[in-house]
């Protein structure tokens, strides 16, 4: 599903990434451990084609190259990112939110310039679809976004990643700053999308609600790929004093 | 490239600035020496047999220079576009009118001391609005003052003559009416003096709060500098020069018509400024003299004048971001870092196992913030949270991503309003201040990301900390008073010991910018200590840095806190706060969670909990710590 | 009333100026100082495809427009594109003074200094309408302004590519992640702003001749548009151009000939003091 190789990047002259290697295989829950500044954002921004810049690897996704590529042209490719922060349109309401989200499913041509934001029947579809899935994004649909809860906002990035139906879906700390309740909410629509076949790349500092989705785990620290495996082969204890407590490094 | 060696060496003494020099220039003697002889040699040519033509042509090029230097002031040092150059060179020139025709005022003395003073009520009354938000405002509002200097002219009539213009007298000085080699030698001088004011200006710790402010007003902030302030302080100070420059051009040409202020001249103004490099302070003169030059040898450039200066901005703001005296200097400073030319290291290094007598003692202060709410629309970031940090204590706050603890860092230097609840320091109430006043009542802080300028020695950074605490007045830099030298001397000298305390005496002297990231952070811990603050906020201060950086870190916080100052760490680094903090706040989705001795916390499973999810709380933290 | 059929002319003069400020603006967050000299030269280029040329003017006038637009596409390119990757500073301000001098320094090279007249496609009939008179021509501009700011309101709320324009303007990286092409999106900003301003030109230069210098002129009256009406809002910016035509007619007759721009840049000093952020603007919480 997703590749990458040998990834090198960074900011300017301060280098981020050393030769990470990472794999995402179909229908399967990645993901990426370490603590903070260990450089896990910095990854999915990369695959996601934001800085840092890349200066060495590759990405391949689906079997296609797409290193060097635009980043909404990876959106159209498939790959679905909901940022760090729940970064949604504050300004803007619920379903244009959503809408929005389906931006890559409009009508090529004229029809996108001039069309109103629900003509497109795929888009219509996808909205219709995620209303039923967040039952509670449909109750708000009017609300603007900026006045929703955390937790609300959070589903709301993730409705808004999934509209144009994407391949591989890429979560950066779905569960920052959120109540343990809510954050277990989160949680349980992962698994739920996991069920459906989505393919997930997850970025999480709890460890704990990691392991109760992951397949896989990759643990990254130093911008680099520390420990990488079977997430049943994972001992969550062992973790934890490696990378949060640095016992380790330390 | 002629232009390049122009720009390089007419300017009397170049630019001080350039590359990583480690003495200071400004007190150096060769430089000046030379620029006061070029100076007097200007000043006399034409008693060496200059010709009217050329006499008059260093005359334009003085005057035009004059509005250029009040540009770049403002453009190169506090980072705003402001054009008005134009409409004060028209108020220089009216005031001297005015003063001759009615008042029979020819005294140059007093005509300047007048349009000094006009240059400062211009300055108020148009930097006060357009400095507020800055930026296109700013600029917009500058244009729109030339636009409107012919309306102004006939609104005034009865001052200005409206479109018949005005002819003021000869200039007098001391009652004698000035000939012409005298009116040339009274136009140089008073340039060469303006250029003097500018330069001892901008090479004091004044020019260096310019520097921060231009790039980056957060950290101008919290090193207490209003940046409100200190950009009108800027700005009109550079509306003095074109306003004298009107006066210049009134005397020697003893006419004034409103058509010479015109939107082309402020355009021109501009690309001289660039020509020159914003930043630079002789810049002006290079760049005025290629514009004045230009526009005397070429007979159709009035034809083309549009077309030149609209390419040239254009290429100018694309190619270059300081002119051609910044590209020099670019370059130079690319290959001293190709051949490896380290700067010298600092003389006067401290030993790197200094002890905590050395930092004296700190005022620290008792810092409480008590049931401190914020929210962001529906989101409330931060609920009730009262904590404590005591002086001669190093007090951490950790907390998973987005638990509150950057919502309460902004809390505390005042970038954001609380929504209720109080933030005290020492029994006072700091709550909804701004950040400036905030940073003066005591409170340092370092940044997650180095707020580093470019442009500066890392010792005049560190220095930057003191400019507010130990505060060197503009008249006495200008004039570079003995107070001014004390000032000066002492800076460098607290800023190389800091640099010392924190093992990094070698760098005092290398571009604070080009300093790996590890470096950078004990740079601005040297300059929040430089300040000698109540309370230290350290923000992520230990993440990137590799052991050696950390162990002189964790030194430096020991030194603090023995010295007596409250030290507040926000860290990721488990160990690290483990290691230095008496006590521990542990903040969750915005409300405080836990407080204690690192050893209660470590024990408590309701922290291990939220680091890890509820159900690892079973489990103890481990054996290590 | 023929005072305030002047104003309205005028202000809807600024208001189209404004109007262009806010297309580019909400997509890419520039404030483009040479929209006005777009408008400039599209007077010129009416010219020259109605009198040069001799067209029609249902020819003349799409014309122009896809003519400005094309420039105003290279200026994005040159102007703007290389800028993009770089933090701070003033250097789109300074780009696009420079793109604004450079068109002025051609109009006034190719067609000269003294202002030309356009042949209006209107008869110089004027009309009497409630009680003042108006030319044809201002009123057919006063209600083309009227419908395009309204009109381009409703199509960034109803649309979604005007919605993609509002997102853009308000976080950048999250449009991008949700797969919008944000340099299109500036590309077709810059192409938008040149269209109008150039379908529009016919009609300005039938108030105002072909002029060098007119851009001077409309880029500051338009920014203060947008200063009272907030950056960003197509409302806001229509009805402030529209406050300042009419305080201008106002005071040019009853105080003096002399004191429009006197009074426009007082007013301006004072919506900066009082309400830097627009009288219809909200305030933004800064963040470190």
């Amino acid at each position: 599903m997703l590749q990458v190789s040998g990834l090198s990047g960074g900011y300017g002259d301060i280098r981020v990434l050393w030769d990470v290697d990472l794999r995402v295989r179909p229908g399967r829950v990645t993901a990426v451990l370490g603590r903070n500044g260990a450089g896990k954002t910095s990854l999915l921004n990369a695959v996601a084609g934001f800085p840092p810049g890349v200066t060495g690897g590759t990405i391949t996704f689906d079997g296609r190259d797409v290193t060097g590529m635009a980043p909404h042209r990876r959106v159209r490719a498939g790959l679905g990112y909901v940022q760090e922060g729940k970064q949604v349109f504050r300004q803007r309401t619920v379903e244009d939110n959503l809408l929005l989200g389906g931006f890559t499913l409009a009508r090529s041509g004229l029809g996108r310039w001039t069309g109103g934001r629900k003509r497109s029947p795929a888009r219509r579809e996808a909205l219709d679809r995620q209303y039923e899935r967040f039952p509670m994004l449909a109750e708000r649909r009017h609300t603007v976004a900026g006045s929703l809860s955390g937790g609300q906002q959070q589903m709301l990035a993730i409705a808004q990643a999934l509209m144009p139906a994407p391949r591989l879906l890429m979560l950066d700390e779905p569960s920052a700053g959120l109540a343990p309740v809510i954050a277990a909410e989160v949680f349980e629509m992962i698994t739920v999308l996991r069920a459906d076949g989505l393919s997930i790349l997850l970025v999480e500092q709890v460890v704990e609600y990691a392991m109760r989705v992951a397949d896989d785990v990759a643990v990254v620290d130093n911008g680099r790929i520390a420990a990488a495996g079977d997430a049943r082969s994972f001992d969550d204890t062992a973790v934890i004093n490696e990378i949060y407590l640095g016992a380790g490094s330390r | 490239m002629t232009t390049l060696s122009a720009s390089r060496e007419n300017p009397p003494g170049g630019n001080p600035r350039a590359g990583n020099t480690a003495v200071p220039a400004l007190l150096r003697g060769g430089r000046p020496l030379a620029g006061a002889l070029l100076t007097i040699l200007v000043l006399v040519a034409p008693l060496l047999g200059l010709n009217d033509y050329w006499a008059r042509t260093v005359l334009l090029v003085a005057i035009l220079s004059l509005q250029v230097s009040g540009l770049n002031i403002v453009l190169g040092h506090a980072g705003e576009l402001a054009v008005g150059q134009v409409f004060l060179y028209a108020v220089g020139a009216y005031v001297t009118g005015y003063l001759g025709v009615s008042h029979g005022i020819t005294d140059a003395g007093v005509i300047v001391v007048c349009a000094i003073a006009c240059a400062v009520v211009v300055g108020l009354i148009t930097g006060i609005p357009g400095l507020r938000l800055g930026g296109w405002s700013l600029a917009m509002l500058t244009f729109f003052l030339v636009l409107i200097i012919p309306n102004l002219v006939k609104v005034l009539e009865s001052f200005t003559g409206g479109a018949n213009g005005l002819a003021p007298p000869v200039p007098t000085l001391f009652g004698t009416p000035l000939g012409r080699d005298a009116l040339y030698m009274l136009i140089v001088a008073v340039t060469a003096v303006w250029f003097l004011v500018a330069r001892n200006l901008i090479l004091s710790r004044h020019g260096n709060a310019f520097l921060v402010l231009k790039q980056s007003p957060v950290l101008a902030g919290s090193l207490g500098v209003s940046v409100f302030r200190l950009k009108l302080l800027v700005y009109v100070t550079g509306a003095i020069p074109a306003c004298l420059a009107g006066v210049m051009f009134a005397w020697l040409d003893g006419f004034i018509a409103p058509e010479t202020f015109t939107f082309t001249m402020a355009l021109s103004i501009l690309a001289a400024s660039i020509v020159g490099g914003s930043t630079s302070i002789y810049g002006a003169l290079a760049g005025a003299a290629i514009v004045q030059l230009g526009q005397q040898s070429f007979s159709s450039f009035q034809d083309w004048q549009l077309l030149i200066y609209g390419a040239f901005l254009l290429v100018a703001g694309i190619l270059l971001a300081d002119g051609l005296t910044g590209l020099v200097r670019g370059r130079a400073r690319r290959i001293v870092r190709r051949f490896g030319v380290a700067a010298p290291a600092g003389r006067s290094a401290a030993p790197a196992d200094a002890g905590p007598a050395d930092l004296g003692a700190l005022p620290g202060a008792r810092l409480r913030t008590k049931a401190l709410c914020k929210s962001f629309g529906g989101n409330q970031a931060l609920r009730e949270v009262t904590v404590e940090a005591e002086p001669g204590q190093v007090t951490a706050l950790i907390g998973p991503n987005a638990s509150g603890k950057t919502t309460l860092l902004n809390l505390v230097c005042g970038f954001y309003r609380p929504t209720s609840g109080t933030v005290e320091l020492g029994g006072r109430e700091l709550g909804g201040q701004r950040p400036y006043r905030i940073a003066r009542a005591g409170i340092a802080r370092t940044f997650q990301t180095p707020l580093i300028p470019s442009g500066m020695t890392t010792k005049a950074f560190v220095a930057t900390g003191r400019y507010v605490s130990h505060r060197v007045r503009v008249p006495a830099a200008v004039l570079r008073l003995p107070a001014f030298r004390r000032g000066f001397a002492a800076d460098d000298a607290e800023a190389v010991r800091l640099l010392g305390l924190l093992g990094i005496a070698d760098v005092a002297d290398r571009e604070v910018d080009s300093l790996p990231l590890g470096t950078r952070r004990l740079v601005e811990v040297a300059r929040a200590l430089a300040a000698r603050p109540a309370v230290f906020l350290f923000d992520e201060v230990g993440s990137g840095l590799d052991e050696g950086d950390l162990a002189g870190l964790e030194r430096a916080i020991r030194m603090i806190r023995d010295a007596g100052g409250t030290v507040v760490l926000v860290e990721h680094n488990f160990p690290l706060v483990l290691g230095l903090a008496d006590r521990i706040h542990v903040l969750s989705q915005g409300g405080l969670l836990v407080s204690g001795t690192p050893a209660e916390i470590q024990a408590d499973p309701r922290v291990l909990a939220e680091y890890t999810g509820s159900n690892a709380a079973g489990k103890t933290i481990g054996s290590e710590g | 009333m023929t005072t305030i059929w002047a104003g309205l002319a005028t202000g809807a003069l600024y208001s189209l100026v404004a109007i262009g400020y806010n297309v580019v603006l909400l997509a890419s967050g520039v404030v483009n100082f040479a929209n006005a000299y777009l408008i400039m030269i599209g007077t010129f280029l009416a010219y020259v495809c109605l009198v040069d040329w001799g067209l029609p003017v249902a020819a003349a006038i799409p014309l122009t427009g896809l003519a400005v637009a094309v420039i105003a596409v290279v200026e994005e390119r040159i102007a703007i594109r290389p800028l993009l990757n770089r933090q701070g500073g003033h250097a789109a301000l300074i780009t696009t003074v420079g793109v604004g001098t450079l068109l002025g320094g051609i109009a006034a090279k190719v067609w000269g200094t003294e202002p030309v007249r356009v042949p209006s496609p209107f008869s110089a009939e004027p009309l009497t309408l409630l009680g003042g008179t108006i030319q044809r021509n201002d009123l057919v501009l006063i209600l083309l302004v009227l419908a395009l700011g309204v009109g381009l309101h409703l199509w960034s709320r109803r649309t979604l590519l005007g919605l993609a324009s509002l997102a853009t303007a308000e976080n950048r990286q999250a449009a991008q992640a949700r797969g919008l092409n944000v340099r299109a999106l500036g590309l077709g900003a810059f192409a938008l702003a040149g269209l109008i301003a150039g379908l529009f030109a016919v009609f300005v230069a039938g108030r105002t001749y072909a002029h060098f210098h007119l851009g001077e002129t409309l880029a500051l009256f338009g920014f203060v548009a947008i200063a009272i009406g907030g950056s960003g809002s197509q409302l806001g910016g229509l009805i402030g151009g529209f406050a300042i035509g009419l305080l201008y007619a106002v005071t040019a007759r009853y105080v003096g000939d002399s004191y429009p721009q006197i009074v426009v840049f007082a007013v301006f000093l004072l919506i900066l003091l009082t309400r830097p952020r627009g009288l219809f603007g909200g305030a933004a919480e800064r963040q470190v």
